[in-house]
């Protein structure tokens, strides 16, 4: 913790320096502050609907475009999407600090924030249109299939930093919520086609209407089309697919004050996925005569006193001993196992780390990865004649996913109930409070993969898939309440102070307090901070999923044994403390800075295990994360718009530091508008090096620079033509892959976009 | 284990219960300025809608001048900022008639009801104006009053109120204000219910 008070001293001596400048700076002046130039600048583009719909008195941590808020917030519009040239919204994600965002194969694009303490999706809280799209069985979201339409996204608030008291379990490195547009704003056709100079494609068609003057619809498809990519060593990826989704919206006004909507949607997606199988058949030579256990170590240079009954190498590497003259004399026949199925998904070799100048077969499989999803969400909210807002949301969820690569498919049933509202205590007080309840029901099938199934007679244990899941745990419930209030001070500060109440079949029985503050230091000068615990709910396949990723030929019993690792029961929730401070400077209403800074303390973070002695799969650790971001709008003229982004984040597991999240991250983006038809684009990105962990194939990703330059051309009043090259500095560089899964990462190409878009 | 938990969080809500009480004793009965301002600027932005939903008839008199919006009355929440920052960031005009914008004090209403004879097209009364709708009517030459609040528009003859209501602000119509032959509301905007309110004046 020293390290903390240090930290924010530091924070705090900055912050000190900087704002006796702007104090002085401020008293010179009167009238509006520059703060709440930005907020008319902003108002004055919003429709007359929009106006009525902003609160007089806040909810702090509802409102995440009110500048006092104190959070670090950034917001992106649809018009983020668009302009840039961005296929779909998680790939906008890129442009906001404290955001890591990487392409593993065509299709997917995995978005992290602030992360050290583990798998990097799970640690934030994914809202999409009102749902939360996490998976209880992987404990993350595939953003890319709940995506929306760019056109019906009102905008995409990225909440970085924990915001339990109103958000809940799993908002711990923070909160993304996409928020859909009212039909009444969707009215009329809407088209977007982005096509790629390799063929992958993505259409969305929105058609909306009015049933009468207080009822509004739309309906929308989205077709994408995935086109082959290559792996880094220049394989086909094999990653070419399509994702097809459909939904509609229905909006109607009650009464005064009494709105309902009823939104839903389909989607299916086809895809391949790989599984690496290089490592996952061995062979431990203990069994072997003594001078054939010397020959193996002076083939493979391994140290002459080394006891092998404890070493067990690819049984690639033990064939192409014995290939090689080595007389192994218990190597497994090929009758012992699925030899077919293994020849079949070779594909060369490939080095083995292990063994530095060894190389081993390369096997990897391919099988389908399916996702069908639907969802039904349904709101009815309003105000009362005392003043109390609220709103009460419905929704069922159900997805079918099968990991067909792993042999794994899962069926979730998912109904959620929440009561939301807000009301004024005095002028100086509003409440919020709510309710909520979730049910879970899922269908879980595990299967034995063709390579793994043994002969019976040449087996010492039992034929076990590789992900077994416990069928006894398939209902799970989740009970929460919350109470938060915030306060005006005075005319300069605003505070919040609540808490959150949950009852959780995965994590007991939690309290998770928070405190936030903002002072308005001056009218150029905000200041926030805040304090959260929260919590995470550890994911089903971490908790109740035994892991069994390889089989071992043991060379003295002559048959063929698993190594497993259990699921772990006892693993209950992630606890954070989290702190943060940050500083909003804006000068004047066309600049700004922001400035925070965060310190996490997480207890009994939840990591894969790190050592083949290890008994579970997945083990709980101290974690601690800190970091910063700066962010800058500046608003050049009428004509030119600039924003960018710095993050600094280090991470440690006890002590240890980590590296699946880059250390430091960059962007720049200018919007030049050359005339009222023409606007030049410009992005890079900057990305430091990451290590993406492996038992046995750890791989460093490079840190990489990324320039996008990008054209639109307005044709007509709402139509758009875009061309967007990008990555232009390199042919391809590589950002992430799926650890122990995939063999290697697939390369980000060189791209052309060409984009066509009618606005409604 | 469980026992001790429980006994800490019961004490974490009291604890949060009583602060929460205290706090809300000692500042209860302040009104929040921050809450004023930003009333203020939600109203003077609806001000730059309403000017471009309001069709005026091309051959009134006024339609060679510039549109004119007349503040009367003291005020200091920014309404007058804020309207003459969004009049001019937004470059706002009326059929190719620039608007401004002219604030009087209360100690300028001699100077205002004589810019008001000269025709305007809205007249905004704040809270402490000491001029009111009747007094402005015997010299309003078409124009449009606008004020705070539903009863200015239900029994003093105004046209716009904004009414604070429900955490919101919204806009009450006068229905017969409409009617008149030299402006006319579009109906998309009298047409949205949760935004607007037309009522017949008592």
């Amino acid at each position: 913790m020293s390290f903390f008070y240090r930290y924010t001293l530091f924070i705090l001596l900055i912050l000190r320096i900087f704002i006796t400048d702007a104090f002085s700076e401020s008293n010179a002046s009167s009238g509006l502050s520059p703060f709440e130039k930005a907020e008319l600048k902003r108002l004055l583009e919003l429709d007359v609907s929009s106006l009525s719909e902003i609160p007089v008195q806040g909810v702090l941590g509802y409102e995440q475009e009110y500048w006092r808020n104190p959070a670090s917030v950034h917001v992106i519009r649809p018009e983020d999407i668009t302009l840039n040239g961005f296929l779909n919204s998680v790939e906008a994600l890129r442009a906001v600090p404290g955001m890591h965002v990487s392409r593993g194969l065509a299709y997917d694009n995995f978005a992290s924030m602030r992360n050290f303490s583990g798998f990097s999706t799970q640690k934030f809280l994914g809202k999409i249109g009102g749902r939360e799209v996490s998976q209880l069985m992987l404990g993350s979201a595939n953003y890319s299939v709940d995506d929306y339409p760019v056109e019906v996204i009102d905008r995409i608030e990225v909440i970085r930093g924990p915001g339990a008291s109103i958000w809940g379990t799993n908002a711990v490195n923070g909160v993304l919520n996409l928020v859909t547009k009212h039909s009444a704003e969707t009215q009329g056709d809407s088209v977007r086609i982005a096509v790629q100079d390799n063929g992958t494609f993505l259409g969305d068609y929105i058609y909306g209407g009015e049933l009468d003057g207080n009822k509004f619809y739309r309906v929308w498809i989205r077709d994408q089309e995935y086109v082959e990519g290559k792996l880094d060593s220049g394989l086909p990826a094999r990653d070419d697919g399509y994702l097809r989704k459909a939904g509609f919206r229905f909006d109607a006004e009650l009464g005064k004050d009494l709105n309902y909507y009823i939104a839903g949607g389909v989607s299916t997606r086809r895809l391949e996925h790989v599984l690496d199988l290089s490592n996952r058949l061995l062979y431990n030579a203990a069994g072997e005569p003594a001078f054939v256990q010397a020959a193996i170590k002076s083939a493979l240079g391994l140290n002459a006193a080394m006891d092998l009954s404890q070493v067990s190498v690819p049984l690639s590497l033990a064939q192409g001993l014995a290939t090689a003259g080595l007389p192994l004399t218990k190597i497994p026949s090929v009758m012992s196992y699925n030899s077919p199925a293994w020849a079949s998904i070779q594909s060369g070799q490939i080095p083995y780390q292990a063994i530095p100048g060894v190389s081993i077969g390369r096997f990897d499989r391919y099988a389908p990865m399916t996702n069908e999803s639907a969802h039904l969400i349904s709101q009815i909210e309003g105000i009362t004649n005392s003043d109390l807002e609220w709103k009460l949301t419905g929704s069922v969820d159900q997805t079918d996913i099968d990991m067909g690569h792993l042999g794994l498919e899962w069926e979730q049933t998912q109904f959620n109930l929440n009561f939301d509202a807000n009301f004024a205590l005095s002028d100086r007080h509003r409440v919020s409070y709510g309710l909520s309840a979730q049910h879970t029901k899922l269908n879980v099938q595990s299967s034995v993969l063709d390579v793994f199934q043994f002969p019976t007679n040449h087996i010492g244990t039992p034929l076990r898939p590789i992900l077994d899941y416990d069928q006894s745990f398939t209902k799970f419930d989740r009970f929460n309440g919350y109470v938060q209030d915030s306060i005006s001070i005075n005319e300069d500060i605003l505070f919040s102070i609540g808490a959150k109440f949950e009852e959780n079949d995965l994590a007991g029985f939690g309290f998770q307090p928070g405190v936030r503050a903002s002072w308005m230091a001056n009218e150029n000068n905000l200041l926030w901070a805040g304090y959260a615990k929260t919590h995470r709910q550890p994911s089903l396949r971490e908790r109740y999923t035994d892991l069994t990723p390889f089989w071992t030929w043991n060379s003295i019993s002559e048959k063929w044994v698993s190594s497993s690792y259990a699921g772990d029961v006892s693993l209950d929730r992630e606890e954070m403390d989290a702190y943060e401070l940050g500083w909003r400077l804006r000068p004047n209403s066309d600049l700004m800075f922001e400035f925070s800074s965060y310190f996490y303390d997480t207890q009994n973070a939840v990591r894969a295990a790190t050592s083949v002695t290890s008994v579970n799969a997945y083990e709980a650790k101290d974690a601690e994360a800190r970091g910063g971001e700066v962010s800058v709008e500046y608003r050049v003229s009428d004509a030119w718009r600039l924003r960018g982004g710095y993050s600094i984040a280090r991470g440690e597991i006890e002590g240890q530091r980590t590296y699946d999240f880059p250390e430091n991250t960059a962007s720049l983006s200018s919007h030049f508008k050359y005339s009222d038809e023409i606007t030049l684009i410009q992005n890079l990105f900057y990305s430091g090096k990451t290590q993406i962990p492996s038992d046995y194939n750890p791989i460093t990703i490079p840190s990489h620079l990324r320039l996008d330059l990008g054209v639109i051309w307005k044709t007509h009043e709402n139509w758009e033509i875009g061309f967007f090259g990008k990555d232009l500095l390199e042919p391809y560089h590589l950002e992430t892959m799926y650890p122990g899964v995939d063999v290697e990462p697939a390369r980000v190409e060189r791209s052309f976009i060409l984009t066509l878009l009618k606005k409604f | 284990m469980k026992s001790i938990l429980t006994t800490r969080m019961l004490l974490v809500v009291f604890v949060f219960l009583g602060v929460f009480s205290g706090i809300n004793e000692v500042f209860a009965a302040k009104r929040n300025i921050e809450e004023e301002r930003r009333n203020a600027r939600l109203r003077a932005t609806y001000i730059t809608r309403l000017v471009k939903f309001i069709r005026w008839d091309e051959n009134s008199t006024h339609s060679s001048k510039p549109f004119n919006i007349i503040v009367l009355g003291n005020e200091d929440v920014g309404f007058v900022q804020s309207l003459e920052f969004l009049v001019k960031y937004g470059n706002l005009s009326v059929n190719g008639r620039s608007v401004i914008v002219s604030h009087f004090t209360n100690s300028q209403s001699k100077k205002a009801i004589q810019t008001i004879k000269n025709g305007v097209e809205f007249v905004y009364f704040t809270k402490n104006s000491i001029l009111n709708a009747s007094d402005i009517m015997p010299h309003r030459n078409g124009a449009m009053f606008l004020a705070e609040g539903r009863s200015f528009v239900e029994n003093e003859s105004g046209c716009i109120g904004f009414e604070e209501s429900r955490n919101r602000i919204k806009l009450i119509f006068n229905e017969t204000c409409f009617k008149r032959k030299f402006a006319k509301v579009n109906p998309v905007l009298t047409s949205l219910k949760s935004v607007v309110e037309v009522v017949k004046p008592n």
